[in-house]
């Protein structure tokens, strides 16, 4: 993989796969999505997340589960409205870069 | 390493952070572990990376969130400006209190740049090792941070715990005299030692000369010998020590010169 990530391409990434499950899903899985598609460190993904949740994009929640709290991360109406955001600007982005490089 | 060393490493490299910062990023990777699952412990351990650096990524982005310095991302808060923030606090299980919104409002002195296009370190390291820009911020003098009743707290701690640095200082200091004074003792010996021994032996040498002239043959010789042996002795301490003044004497005025500075340095900041 020869293109960096940029932090706004990770979070838009993180968004997105969050967005997927309506009930929201929880670190170990958002990690596992996203390293499907781009390559990043497992220790990535935390300070993303966290961001997001200070920014009020994700909103979290504990549900019981194995004798523990896992924590699961959803996406909020802001973060929807990012999330469209930066699908308008990925998709401009995508269209003048392939005219440059796909022939 | 097992996790659990990792977790309680971890647990120690951010207990600078506010207590709900530090509870949130253990919660995270003890969950993460237990996701995993007991048998991916190891492989989980190696991914990660050091808690070392996992504290540091998470200090770096603390540092700036607080310091609105992300002027990367094109925020859609800067133009959804009548956006009903409201509504979505009942989502968030976090207070979104005043601070937040101080925060909205402050992001918007930022001037936007698209995050796309923007060539720079941004788009370097997926990793966030964001360079030398957040060192700065991370080792800002702490001088600057202080405020004046802390200073002042300090500034008595110091003078009533006088005794203990003040002796201290004094004994190191003297150490230091006394090695400065040693050596130029032993160089100031070289020098006059071998210089006076020197002219001795030339002394000495003269007197065999006119020993052997009178015809004393043995003394003479012997005289003469003693005196050569003395000559050169006393001639290479002496040319020894000097040469050791001058190289030593320019260092030693480097060294002091730029202990100087380092002080003045160090005094100005403060």
């Amino acid at each position: 993989m020869i293109f960096n990530t940029g932090s706004a391409l990770l979070d838009a990434i993180v968004l997105a796969v969050v967005e997927q499950s309506s009930e929201g899903t929880y670190g170990y899985k958002i990690t596992h999505d996203v390293r499907e598609v781009i390559d990043v460190s497992e220790s990535t993904l935390y300070p993303v997340l966290r961001r997001l949740l200070k920014d009020n994009c994700l909103s979290v929640y504990d549900q019981e589960c194995g004798g523990r709290n896992r924590r699961y991360y959803k996406i909020t109406e802001q973060g929807r409205a990012q999330l469209k955001l930066y699908r308008q600007e990925w998709h401009s982005y995508i269209h003048k870069i392939n005219q440059l490089l796909l022939p | 390493m097992t996790k659990y060393e990792f977790l309680g490493d971890l647990s120690r490299l951010l207990s600078d952070l506010p207590e709900e910062e530090r509870k949130q990023a253990l919660h995270y990777y003890e969950d993460y572990f237990a996701d995993a699952g007991e048998d991916k412990e190891q492989s989980v351990l190696e991914e990660l990376g050091t808690p070392a650096d996992i504290a540091r990524q998470i200090k770096e982005d603390n540092l700036e969130t607080i310091s609105y310095g992300d002027s990367t991302h094109s925020k859609i808060t800067d133009s959804l400006q009548p956006y009903d923030l409201g509504s979505q606090k009942q989502d968030s299980k976090e207070s979104r209190d005043q601070s937040y919104y101080e925060q909205q409002s402050k992001k918007q002195q930022y001037s936007r740049q698209d995050g796309w296009t923007k060539a720079g370190p941004e788009g370097q390291d997926m990793n966030f090792t964001r360079g030398n820009d957040f060192n700065n911020k991370n080792s800002e003098p702490f001088w600057k941070n202080m405020d004046k009743t802390t200073f002042i707290i300090m500034i008595v701690v110091l003078i009533l715990t006088s005794p203990i640095w003040g002796s201290v200082a004094i004994g190191i200091i003297s150490m230091l005299i006394g090695i400065v004074s040693a050596i130029l003792g032993i160089l100031l010996a070289m020098i006059l030692g071998g210089g006076g021994s020197a002219i001795g032996g030339i002394v000495v040498i003269i007197g065999g000369i006119v020993a052997l002239a009178a015809g004393e043959a043995g003394a003479g010789l012997l005289t003469l010998g003693i005196g050569c042996f003395l000559l050169s002795l006393g001639a290479a301490f002496c040319y020894l020590g000097i040469f050791l003044c001058i190289k030593l004497f320019p260092a030693l005025w480097k060294q002091l010169q730029r202990f100087y500075n380092w002080c003045r340095l160090k005094w100005r900041l403060s």
